[in-house]
């Protein structure tokens, strides 16, 4: 029989088990489930986080801090059953007269976190060389907050038999299956994944978080010409576990697209009549937008310049002078961040340089009121009231964290009568994007909305519009909303952007209601 | 620190293998991947050093196949107790699931073992030193204070190896191969304090040595300056001069680099609700088959674009874990679709044969011999155009997509650069672009952008596909009416 990590770690000191410690991962596949092992990661963890800040105070570090990832990832397929992925892996930051190293590695011993942690620290000291870099280094020496966080889910997918999941997903497939018309192009999938993070610095944070995520994919495309797919928009990636799935009626949301699908495939088909015209967009496709043309567009770095060369710049120049005044929309338009929302993708209590996660007003009356910042970043903004926000994050151990927009919430019309048919039958003409996806350019300034829309006459939708596209100026656009539908129109959905170099990826939910705008510039995408 | 310090060779990876095989049951058939990268990388930005990054990784795949169920495991552990409980959870899966492995997902013939990590080594990538290229960094920082411009931009190495073993007990057949491959970037974006004008340099090579930051930063430099003070120009079809950079943007990632594009099961599938695939030909009724385009013309003549695993300058693995051999393919030869890439089982059920022929994206165009400068002497009125960004398609058949130029943009006439020009939305095809060629320049590297974070484990593990961008070597192109659909006001 083999030596669990805490038999060892219980028969001999850490100092002399740790060059030793077997890393074995969780999966043990006795009797056909998952067993759990007896390796105990919190202790292995907190060892290894304690030798790496003792190194990185003896050598000199101004400020270091590490990060310990434990992720499983459980991918589940039509065809080809299951995937199970497990990555440990810690991250080391050093900070050495302003400059900063970075060094990751998958191993977790005491001789991994040693060699890593020399390295990043010759790497900010080398980079040290070079001209003073002005970092408000008593930002770092604050005392850190410590504790543990663990996202709330009421089904962790990691406790259930992965077999259970391909039930269900046997199960959607039956029903979609027995639809009376050919749905055969159709797509089914489930992912899962937990993250496990220990995180210190030299300031005193010792700080645990578990994070889940969970999406899945479950779409259908009728087989006859020129007709919309459907893909289920309640399932975006969420902070959640398997009640994702489990706590909505998934067939009757099914059948209700089918049905919906059936009617729009029978409109018929037109041309693009270029012009300006009322444009609506349900919850998830409104989500997209204001994620992409406001949130990327308040983060920091892109503000200063510092993403110049990867993710992009902003069309807000001046952080200083415009946070507070910027004119984004109308001044019933109030979108509020929050990092710890329910069900967000982007839900975190503290973020990964320890800082405890903040929420408030990001466009209260159409004006811009934050942007996203990390500690170092906000010192590019001479407002005393613009703190680092707690939403610099990391996607894994192997990237160095970068900001990242929080959950945003786009505050429904609670006065009207809002949902996306009211709205609909309000509109004498008009178009609407059922569903849609948004490209910007590189200053987040101008974009086009394309997607699957219909043209809107005397309240109803007549003519499935092939090639349509909404043209915009992004603050233009969210000057001209005419109208926010209420809460029942709200949806969520998750926005996964690019950044850094090297580029990494990482997701924040943002939930919103329908929106109206006016005077939208309706253009043919396929037209040269 | 030496290279070998920083990603291990064969000797380590094949011990992790027989770890793997050690403690495996040994029935059935057996595929053990085991790679590792290591990338070194210095960013700065507002002429300062943001952070340098060493990184290493490994990724271990396990895949076992018994009695026609499989069971794969991937993780990042190397040590014997991880290994061990992978094995157990592969072998556990692939007793208790679906039995539906079929013969044609398995070779018949071997390859010879293969060993390619001389073609695509570049030492200099390999030994990345922090503190040299912190010199350049700082040097190139300097050179843009001097200037009065702002710069960000980033230099990264990265190495890979990895190891390849395969044994079926059936028929007693083994397989060994290793490989290593290294990859080095450089990107500059050289801004106007005030965002008033932005120009860019890149590039990507095998070889860290072959790049010239100070080539580099001043293209960024040069072209940041000229593209202040822009002119706005009435959208509308013009010649285009696309340099090397924009041609790889609109072909690369669009066509060439595309898999889903040029896999010849979907270009020989029914059309479906997004229309034809784009080289789809038609139903053949006296075959009852849907044909594509393979063997008819479909560039313009001078048009030729073929794969080399063993090409030096392209930097690919002669191998991945579905398809231990990878030939060199031509795809296209004198503007005539030559070779699609397709999976096993479609060559068993559709050609008779039992050989992958997987998808590349890395991939290299043949040009002519002109200069940039030689194809503005000879153009009447028309842009030259840096590069693009997102390329979104608008039709899937055509494969028209939108993009927008950037980080430099001329108006020429009478054979001279006249002004800087606002920046334009476009729409074009790639098939449009190849088939209205005017003139071909020398071909040259450009910088491409790793940008998938690819999770599939079958392949040859997914730290290549996610640490590796495909390398396209392409000529600058003059293009005949070229679409510029709207100006844009983004710098």
């Amino acid at each position: 029989m083999l030596s669990t990590r805490r038999d060892i770690l219980k028969a001999s000191s850490f100092a002399a088990s740790s060059l030793i410690l077997p890393r074995g991962i969780r999966a043990q596949s006795v009797g056909g489930l998952y067993e759990k092992s007896n390796t105990d990661h919190s202790l292995i963890a907190e060892k290894i986080r304690a030798v790496a800040l003792n190194r990185a105070k003896e050598i000199g570090c101004d400020y270091a801090d590490i990060r310990l990832l434990y992720r499983r990832s459980l991918k589940i397929m039509t065809a080809n059953g299951f995937d199970h992925i497990e990555t440990l892996g810690l991250a080391m930051r050093t900070l050495v007269n302003g400059y900063w190293g970075f060094c990751c590695a998958p191993i977790w011993s005491e001789e991994s976190v040693l060699k890593a942690i020399d390295l990043a620290y010759g790497q900010a000291k080398g980079n040290s060389q070079g001209p003073a870099r002005e970092i408000d280094i008593s930002l770092y020496r604050e005392t850190g907050e410590s504790g543990e966080w663990i996202m709330p889910v009421k089904i962790d997918p990691f406790e259930r038999n992965p077999y259970e999941f391909r039930d269900y997903i046997d199960g959607v497939l039956a029903f979609i299956r027995n639809f009376p018309i050919d749905t055969s192009r159709y797509q089914v999938g489930m992912d899962f994944v937990v993250n496990n993070v220990w995180f210190g610095a030299t300031n005193g944070s010792m700080q645990f978080q578990r994070t889940y995520a969970s999406s899945g994919k479950l779409g259908f495309m009728i087989m006859n010409g020129s007709r919309p797919e459907y893909t289920l928009e309640t399932l975006p990636l969420s902070g959640m576990g398997y009640e994702l799935f489990t706590d909505q009626d998934i067939y009757s949301t099914l059948r209700e697209g089918f049905d919906e699908l059936i009617e729009l495939s029978e409109l018929p088909v037109q041309p693009v009549e270029v012009g300006r015209y009322y444009t609506l967009i349900p919850g998830a496709g409104a989500a997209n937008l204001l994620g992409r043309t406001l949130g990327a567009a308040v983060e920091l770095d892109r503000i200063v310049g510092a993403e110049a060369n990867a993710g992009g710049t902003s069309y807000i120049q001046n952080p200083a002078e415009e946070l507070g005044s910027f004119k984004f929309g109308p001044s019933f338009l109030n979108v509020d961040y929050e990092r710890e929302h329910s069900a967000g993708i982007g839900t975190r209590y503290w973020d990964d340089e320890g800082v405890r996660c903040s929420k408030g007003a990001l466009v209260e009356s159409g004006l811009v009121k934050k942007a996203f910042s990390d500690r170092e970043m906000r010192a590019y903004i001479s407002s005393s009231d613009q703190i680092a926000t707690g939403n610099f994050i990391a996607s894994d151990h192997s990237t160095a964290p970068s900001v990242r927009f929080a959950n945003l919430v786009v505050r429904p019309n609670l006065s009207g009568s809002g949902s996306v048919k009211d709205m609909i039958k309000n509109i004498d003409r008009g178009v609407f994007f059922r569903s849609s996806n948004v490209g910007l350019d590189f200053q987040m300034k101008n974009g086009m909305i394309t997607g699957d829309a219909y043209e809107v006459r005397n309240g109803r939708l007549t003519s499935r519009i092939l090639g349509a596209g909404c043209w915009f100026n992004s603050t233009e656009l969210w000057n001209n909303l005419e109208l926010i539908g209420s809460d029942i129109s709200q949806q969520r959905t998750a926005i996964s952007a690019y950044k850094g170099e090297p580029a990494s990826i990482a997701s924040s939910s943002v939930i919103s209601p329908a929106v109206l705008f006016k005077d939208a510039a309706i253009v043919d995408t396929t037209r040269k | 620190m030496k290279s070998e310090d920083r990603i291990p060779g064969r000797g380590k990876l094949f011990s992790i293998i027989d770890k793997v095989l050690q403690l495996s049951s040994g029935e059935g058939r057996t595929d053990v991947t085991v790679s590792a990268y290591w990338q070194g990388n210095t960013r700065w930005f507002r002429n300062r050093i943001g952070m340098s990054s060493n990184r290493t990784d490994y990724r271990v795949t396990i895949r076992r196949i018994i009695d026609r169920g499989a069971g794969t495991v991937s993780m990042n552990q190397t040590d014997e107790q991880s290994v061990l409980s992978a094995v157990k959870f592969a072998e556990w899966k692939a007793v208790t699931e679906r039995k539906d492995q079929k013969p044609q997902d398995f070779p018949v013939e071997l390859p010879e073992n293969r060993d390619s990590d001389s073609y695509v080594w570049g030492e200099a990538t390999a030994n990345y030193d922090f503190i040299d290229s912190g010199k350049i960094v700082r040097i190139t920082c300097q050179r843009a204070e001097d200037l009065d411009l702002i710069t960000a931009g980033s230099v990264e190495c990265t190495s890979f190896s990895a190891a390849y073993y395969f044994y079926d007990e059936t028929t007693r057949k083994e397989n060994r191969n290793f490989t290593r491959v290294t990859r080095s970037d450089l990107s500059i974006t050289a801004r106007h304090p005030q965002g008033l004008g932005s120009g860019w340099g890149g590039i990507s090579d095998v070889d860290f040595a072959r790049i010239n930051e100070e080539t580099i930063a001043s293209k960024a430099f040069d072209r940041c300056l000229a593209s202040m003070n822009p002119v706005r120009v009435e959208p509308g079809r013009y010649t285009a001069i696309l340099e090397s950079q924009a041609v790889a943007d609109m072909i690369g990632k669009l066509l060439f680099a595309s898999e889903p594009v040029m896999d010849r099961a979907s270009a020989e599938w029914q059309p479906g609700a997004r229309g034809p695939h784009p080289f789809y030909l038609g139903y053949d009724e006296a075959a009852r088959l849907h044909r594509s385009k393979l063997g008819l013309k479909v560039f313009d003549a001078r048009v030729n674009v073929w794969h080399d695993p063993l090409d030096p300058e392209l930097g690919v693995t002669g191998f991945t874990a579905s398809d231990v051999g990878i030939k060199k393919v031509s795809y296209v030869e004198n503007g005539v679709l030559r070779s699609l890439s397709y999976e096993r089982r479609y060559s068993v059920n559709r050609l008779e044969a039992n050989e992958n022929n997987v998808h590349r994206m890395s991939f290299r165009m043949s040009g002519g011999s002109l200069t940039i400068e030689e194809m503005i002497d000879s153009t009447e009125r028309g842009f030259l155009v840096t590069r693009f960004s997102d390329g979104s398609i608008s039709d899937s058949s055509s494969l028209a997509a939108s993009g927008l130029t950037r980080d430099g943009l001329w108006l020429i006439e009478n054979g001279k650069i006249k002004s800087a020009v606002r920046n334009f939305r476009t729409l074009e095809s790639p098939f449009f672009i190849l088939n209205n060629l005017d003139q071909l320049g020398l071909p040259e590297k450009v910088f491409t952008k790793t940008v998938q974070n690819s999770t599939d484990i079958n392949r040859i593990g997914a730290l290549y596909t996610k640490n590796f961008a495909p390398q396209i070597i392409v000529p600058p192109l003059k293009v005949l009416d070229f679409s510029f659909t709207a100006t844009i006001d983004a710098v």
